[in-house]
């Protein structure tokens, strides 16, 4: 049973978080969205504050114990997790921040994903690139009232997507790229109940198929355990693996649908970007699919679905096809079915994106390769590539973003392209100062889109 | 989410644990006859969807129920079979499903009812059982997230 101290010790944590998530928010930060999000983490431990006290109350009398113990374990997990999420949201206002790009990103989240958000930005201390919805951040962990609770009273119809940029990365905007894989997945939960029928049927047919081989695989860890292959230890192992397999089904559905999403807006683009922070061959993880089968998966989608676009591009797709190799044999028979699903749900997930995802390399493939090609000339001559859709108002729009990002990496990985460039303003000793420059003028291309996306829309009187 | 790894604690127990937790303090308050509040009364229905969902993946076979049309990308299906797993491994005696989500349906069904105050307190204490069950079920899960085994050839 938690001892009086242990309930002792969990208050004390409870009130010192609060105390912490309290003084953050006292400070000035360039915009509201964090204390919102703070003022939503204190209404989820006020809720377990009371909690606690309620339990103490009612079961403090012998034959409590059992009661008060399970509460203990769940206030102190939750506590934790609070923690956590609050960490995703702290030191938003770092010097170091690129705040310009927050108001494109919204943007393009918004024109993506049909739904009214703000970007908040931190520094990750890690190289990884995150971006999640705090709606969906509060809903998941069962906080979705307090959620609702804050924004109602502070009158915020948007939802607030909290945004991890490597901390070493900070500058590096063409890095943003991979913004397109989140939204992705913003993408993917509004369009859930559609995908539902798309993900249930290919787990059929993929666990048909592999039912033999994993009912060996079920007995194969149950004979593994202590007392060896018995009925109950069968049939808990089968529930793990059904689990597993339904987990894995799901989660690497979501990041395919995620790549192809990106695929579908980004090209090489994306594909460069992965590779900046996807270093090393990872291993597969219940929620992630190895990085190989990722790019084997994306290259193959972009080659059959925009064939013209390949064919353009030359060195810049011959570049990143180089690091293509054979996706890794698995001796474990999950990660061997978690990969057939990927496979089998590329075909159903392509015909759905086709219909709701607007790509830019579906615009006739001569006016694209003169339009990249005149964005990559701006860049030359340090001009932010928006000044090339100022005269092209077809351009002015969610297309117009992501193209640029194509054009800015079409530039970086052009080797002749980019080493001339950097002899051209003399950066030869620091090349990285020669992509920083790239950075900057993808930066206010971005920037300016964004205002002449919103000068067009109010002169024009269409929806923002 | 993030582009390579889970971005934080990823727990899809979070919501059903408090969910069971705050169904436990609701039968307690309902034995000793005081009120409880829509919160409560949402967990009840919470635990049992949980439980109905439970019993479904303990009764049938894995085939039986995919053909059953079940819709294998809902959280709580997943949540099931963690649940059961957990409940057989560290439960000698693990709860009677059918028997549960039918004291849950009972006591729901009751709930703002002029039977409210007469719900059997050997009732109310069966289903308080369960859910401590459940919930040490799920708690167990949440602390030690099952991981296979990754070996290339």
């Amino acid at each position: 049973m938690a001892s009086p101290w242990q309930i002792e010790c969990l208050t004390y944590r409870i009130n010192s978080l609060v105390a912490e998530i309290q003084r953050v928010s006292k400070k000035d930060h360039p915009y509201n969205e964090p204390r919102v999000v703070y003022e939503a983490l204190l209404s989820v431990l006020d809720g377990r504050a009371k909690l606690l006290k309620d339990y103490v109350q009612l079961f403090q009398l012998p034959g409590g114990e059992r009661s008060l113990q399970n509460c203990y374990e769940t206030v102190a997990r939750d506590v934790a997790i609070v923690a956590e999420v609050f960490s995703l949201v702290d030191r938003v206002d770092s010097a170091r921040i690129p705040f310009e790009i927050l108001r494109p990103l919204s943007w393009a989240a918004r024109e993506l994903v049909r739904g009214k958000y703000r970007v908040v930005v931190r520094l990750d201390p890690i190289f990884d690139y995150t971006f999640m919805s705090t709606r969906m951040v509060f809903e998941n962990r069962g906080w979705g009232a307090d959620w609702l609770k804050v924004t109602q009273k502070h009158k915020i119809a948007h939802d607030v997507l909290l945004l991890g940029i490597p901390s070493a990365y900070a500058h590096a905007i063409l890095l943003n790229a991979l913004a397109a894989h989140e939204l992705g997945h913003l993408l993917f939960n509004t369009q859930r109940q559609q995908l539902k029928d798309i993900i249930t049927l290919v787990f059929r047919q993929v666990f048909q198929k592999h039912n033999l081989k994993l009912q060996d695989y079920v007995a194969r860890r149950a004979r593994g355990l202590p007392g060896g292959l018995t009925q109950d230890a069968y049939a808990n192992e089968s529930a793990d693996v059904y689990r597993l397999a339904l987990s894995i089904t799901m989660e690497w559905c979501s990041e395919l649908y995620s790549d192809l999403v990106a695929t579908r807006l980004l090209g090489p683009a994306y594909i460069a970007a992965f590779d900046r922070v996807l270093i090393g061959r990872w291993q597969p993880t219940e929620s992630h699919p190895p990085n190989d089968l990722r790019r084997n998966l994306m290259i193959t989608y972009f080659e059959k679905n925009f064939p013209q676009i390949v064919a353009n591009s030359g060195e810049l797709w011959a570049s990143l096809k180089n690091g293509l190799s054979e996706s890794a044999r698995y001796v474990d028979e999950l990660w061997t079915f978690g990969e057939e699903v990927c496979r089998s749900a590329v075909a159903p997930f392509t015909e759905t994106l086709t219909k709701i995802v607007n790509t830019p390399f579906s615009e006739p493939p001569e006016e694209f390769s003169s339009l990249i090609s005149e964005m990559q000339d701006h860049i030359d001559n340090l001009s932010p590539p928006s000044a090339v859709l100022g005269e092209k108002s077809m351009w002015i729009n969610s297309n117009g973003f992501w193209s640029m990002f194509y054009a800015a990496w079409y530039f970086r990985l052009n080797r002749a392209r980019f080493e001339s460039f950097t002899r051209r303003y003399q950066w030869q000793d620091s090349p990285s100062d020669a992509e920083d420059a790239l950075s900057n003028l993808l930066l206010q291309g971005l920037r300016s889109l964004e205002l002449k996306f919103r000068f067009k829309a109010q002169k024009t009187g269409m929806r923002e | 989410m993030s582009i390579l790894k889970p971005v934080g604690v990823e727990d899809p127990f979070a919501s059903l644990a408090w969910s069971a937790c705050v169904a436990t303090l609701a039968l307690e308050k309902m034995s000793t006859r005081r009120p409880i509040d829509d919160e409560e009364r949402s967990a009840l229905s919470k635990v049992l969807d949980l439980v109905e969902a439970t019993s479904r993946a303990h009764r049938l076979t894995f085939e039986e129920l995919l053909a059953t049309g079940q819709d294998v990308t809902s959280p709580l299906v997943i949540a099931s079979f963690s649940a059961l797993a957990g409940m057989t491994r560290h439960h000698d005696r693990p709860i009677e499903l059918d028997q549960t989500v039918e004291d849950l349906r009972n006591i729901i069904t009751q709930l703002g009812s002029a039977c409210e105050a007469k719900i059997d307190r050997k009732l109310l204490k069966r289903a308080q059982d369960a859910c401590q069950t459940l919930l040490e079920s799920i708690n167990l899960q949440r602390a030690s997230p099952q991981q296979p085994a990754y070996i290339e050839s």
